[in-house]
């Protein structure tokens, strides 16, 4: 069955293999225990790890090969953010962004603090990170283990998904553990580097 | 941090051989500022030659961090053992073949050297040359300072930009360097503290500048050289202090400004 | 990673076993101490060929020459550099001013060799060279003047080594001085030439712009002829009384003077001196090379050197006893003082 994300992709990091094949969309939740590969998924998704062998997929148009600065796929860990920019700076990183598009997103994710984000706590620079990386109108953001860090995050993620599905951007939540919360569209249990998909 | 009353082996030794570097320099400082004191080492040449070799380290350490700053970041991020081999090599060649190789280079018997002087760059005795060699010597200790400090960073941020779309060179100057800032300028103090120690190649291709605003004046490694020669011990020690204070100010400069990047990144 | 370990390791005991094997073949090759000569550079290998000749017919072992400018020489020696014997191409570094408790009080010339200008090989510098040696030959005053004055009015071409480190940049400076007497208006014509149109360069030694020369920084340079010649460079001698080759005009050349750091210098011949320096850790030997030289100058011709029939002994104190019967067999001929 068609889907805009169709990965099929094998990874080896010395004992480790990843070994990840699955199609999705929208709203994607990959949960897994420390060690199953979810980090490296994510990275190889996004560029920084090459790929053994296999192909990722977005909307038919193949980013295997594509480099990063190219690929228009964000990935925010926890370290993701610019310490010396203010809040402002941050989200007009792109210098093309429109205001009333920044004041938008800021609205529905509660940023309504300012100052360098090295001085914010870890959940504001996140969120800031996040928005940032929506006003870019990525294919793809991929979010690894950052929930954890936000409060409230699934229910911002959840006030997202109408900006997202306008902007046709689809997203992968990464956590330890499965969420009831999140208003997702495909789940996945990852296990040793194999994936498989998980019926709500 | 454990604080310990006792200094530890470890602790003695390191003050001995920290000691054995002391020693030389404190002789020169004391015997040029109270035992000879000589008035020549206090003259206005040295003063001017001082000034020289501070002003042409200063332009060589910018030139160096604009050059050198993209491939330390590249080294550190991609690990390319034969750039870095080759970032090395002037830092491990006697330092008078380097001074050898620019006089050839710029000289008429060589396609370069002819297209340098027709366009009136002339490198032999003057300030491009002066900055040139002190560049070329001083990059290695750059590169590798610039290097630790890229490898040091989390590269979180640079994945950020990049998958935002930044190209790599834009990443390094919109995140990297503003990231770094101050380690970076700490790095590029340091190798302007090289630059202030050169002698070998500048004593072949800068030994004395011929141009405005420095017509006549020697590079200080040089004229301390010269004056002794010339006086002997006094005048030659006197003016070796002179140079040693302002090259300790430079270093102190240095710490100090990698001191508060160190506070503030603990934070 | 055990395999890594081992190369490691066979790579330091490498390192430590060339570095110890070294030392040992040199420590145990040489039980005596070598002798040390300083030497005014541009006869490094005048000294050098002395010196290996003098280890071949005794045994004793010899230091490479080590040269310098004669009176960065004379400072080092002062300051207490190890050396034994001192080879200058002048006699004032000769004196206790430089030498400090080195001084011997006494130095013996036994070749001359005059200054030249040599130049750089391309069209111009050639043809103005020519026309200088031209002049000379036809004994035209005006166009002597003209390629003189072609050679002192280009900015950064001509090279004079610094007067007050290297006799050979003193004695390119009183040249020009009487060549202005001469052939110039006045003295200072020349001189004031090359100040006005910064045309000269520096180094501390005339053998540093050698270099330049050859690579075409500079077009022309003042050095003496055996230094030319070995480094084979182009150039043309200058009149005798410009050349302080010609120890007959002693007299002349010492009517001129420059004055340097060290206070003024008279112009002088160009002679080659030898001393054993005073509190010498290889007294014995360093007299040996001493009366080796003495006996071995006529070899130094091979070097464009012209060696002096009778070597000439400059003395304040009184020599040591194998000096004294050179003297008394009449080897050597008594000059005047150091100082």
């Amino acid at each position: 069955m068609f889907k805009a994300l169709e990965v099929d992709i094998r990874k080896r990091l010395g004992e480790f293999e990843l070994k990840a094949s699955f199609n999705a969309e929208g709203m994607i939740h990959i949960f897994g225990v420390n060690g199953s590969g979810k980090t490296t998924l994510l990275k190889c998704l996004a560029g920084v790890i090459r790929v053994d062998s296999g192909t990722i997929v977005h909307n038919g148009i193949e980013l295997t090969a594509i480099p990063i600065e190219q690929r228009k796929v964000v990935y925010l860990d926890r370290l993701s953010f610019f310490p010396n920019l203010t809040v402002e700076e941050h989200l007009s990183f792109l210098r093309v962004t429109e205001v009333e598009e920044i004041d938008e997103i800021k609205r529905i994710m509660g940023i309504d603090y300012k100052g360098k984000l090295k001085n914010l706590s870890t959940g504001q620079k996140l969120k800031v990170s996040l928005a940032t990386s929506v006003l870019s109108h990525p294919r793809l953001i991929l979010l690894d283990e950052i929930s954890a860090n936000i409060s409230n995050a699934e229910s911002t993620l959840n006030d997202l998904v109408p900006i997202l599905r306008r902007q046709k951007t689809d997203m992968i939540n990464v956590a330890q553990e499965n969420s009831q919360t999140l208003e997702k569209n495909f789940t996945f249990n990852i296990v040793n580097g194999k994936i498989t998909g998980v019926e709500d | 941090m454990t604080s310990t009353k006792k200094p530890d082996g470890l602790t003695i030794f390191s003050i001995v051989v920290t000691i054995l570097i002391i020693i030389p320099i404190a002789f020169i400082l004391v015997y040029g500022f109270a035992v000879y004191h000589s008035s020549i080492g206090f003259s206005s040449i040295v003063f001017k030659s001082i000034a020289l070799t501070i002003f042409s380290s200063s332009i060589a350490a910018f030139i160096v961090f604009l050059l050198f700053t993209p491939l330390a970041y590249h080294i550190s991020r991609l690990s390319s053992s034969a750039m870095e081999t080759i970032s090395d090599i002037s830092a491990s060649i006697p330092h008078p073949i380097v001074g050898i190789a620019f006089l050839l280079i710029v000289s008429p018997l060589t396609p370069f050297g002819r297209f340098l002087i027709s366009i009136g760059l002339g490198l032999f005795d003057s300030i491009p040359g002066l900055v040139t060699a002190l560049a070329f010597v001083s990059a290695p200790v750059y590169i590798r300072a610039a290097q630790s400090v890229f490898s040091q960073n989390p590269s979180e941020p640079e994945i950020l930009a990049m998958g935002l779309g930044l190209s790599r060179i834009k990443t390094l100057y919109r995140v990297v360097v503003p990231n770094s800032a101050r380690l970076l300028l700490s790095a590029t103090l340091t190798s302007m503290s090289r630059a202030i120690s050169e002698f070998g190649s500048i004593a072949i291709i800068a030994y004395v500048i011929l141009q405005f605003p420095f017509a006549g004046v020697m590079p200080a490694s040089v004229l301390i050289y010269q004056f002794f020669g010339y006086y002997g011990l006094g005048p030659a020690v006197t003016a070796s202090a002179v140079m040693i204070l302002i090259s300790i100010i430079v270093l102190l400069i240095s710490r100090f400004i990698k001191g508060i990047g160190n506070n503030r990144s603990g934070v | 990673m055990k395999s890594q370990k081992i190369i490691v390791i066979i790579v330091i005991v490498g390192l430590l076993a060339v570095g110890t094997g070294i030392g040992v073949h040199y420590y145990f090759s040489k039980s005596k101490s070598p002798l040390i000569t300083y030497v005014a550079d541009a006869y490094v290998g005048e000294a050098n060929y002395l010196l290996n000749g003098y280890q071949n017919s005794t045994g004793n072992p010899v230091s490479p020459a080590i040269g310098g400018g004669s009176y960065t020489d004379a400072q080092k020696i002062g300051s207490g550099d190890p050396a034994n014997v001192f080879i200058s191409v002048a006699l004032s570094p000769y004196s206790s001013h430089y030498l400090k408790d080195r001084y011997s009080g006494w130095a013996i010339a036994f070749a001359s060799d005059q200054l030249v200008l040599a130049y750089y090989n391309n069209t111009t510098d050639y043809k103005i060279a020519m026309m200088l040696r031209q002049a000379e030959i036809d004994n035209n005053t005006s166009e002597f003047v003209s390629a003189l004055f072609s050679i002192t009015n280009k900015s950064n071409s001509l090279g004079i080594s610094d007067p007050s480190t290297d006799p050979a940049g003193l004695r390119a400076w009183i040249s020009l001085e009487i060549a202005g007497e001469l052939y110039g208006h006045n003295e200072s014509y020349f001189v004031n030439a090359v100040r006005q149109h910064h045309a000269n360069v520096t180094r501390s030694s005339a053998a540093q712009l050698v270099p330049a020369l050859e690579t075409g920084e500079i077009s022309f340079l003042f050095i003496y002829k055996s230094a030319a010649v070995h480094s084979g460079l182009k150039m043309i001698e200058l009149p005798a009384k410009m050349n302080f080759g010609d120890t007959d005009l002693s007299s002349f050349y010492s009517e001129f003077n420059y004055t340097t750091v060290a206070g003024l210098q008279k112009g002088s011949p160009v002679l080659l001196y030898i001393t054993a320096l005073a509190n010498n850790t290889l007294a014995t030997d360093s007299m040996e090379f001493v009366n080796y030289t003495l006996n071995h100058r006529s070899e130094l011709s091979t070097f464009e050197l012209k060696p002096l029939q009778h070597p000439e002994l400059f003395n304040d104190t009184t020599p040591p006893v194998e000096i004294l019967s050179l003297i008394s067999s009449h080897e050597l001929v008594y000059s005047g003082r150091i100082d």
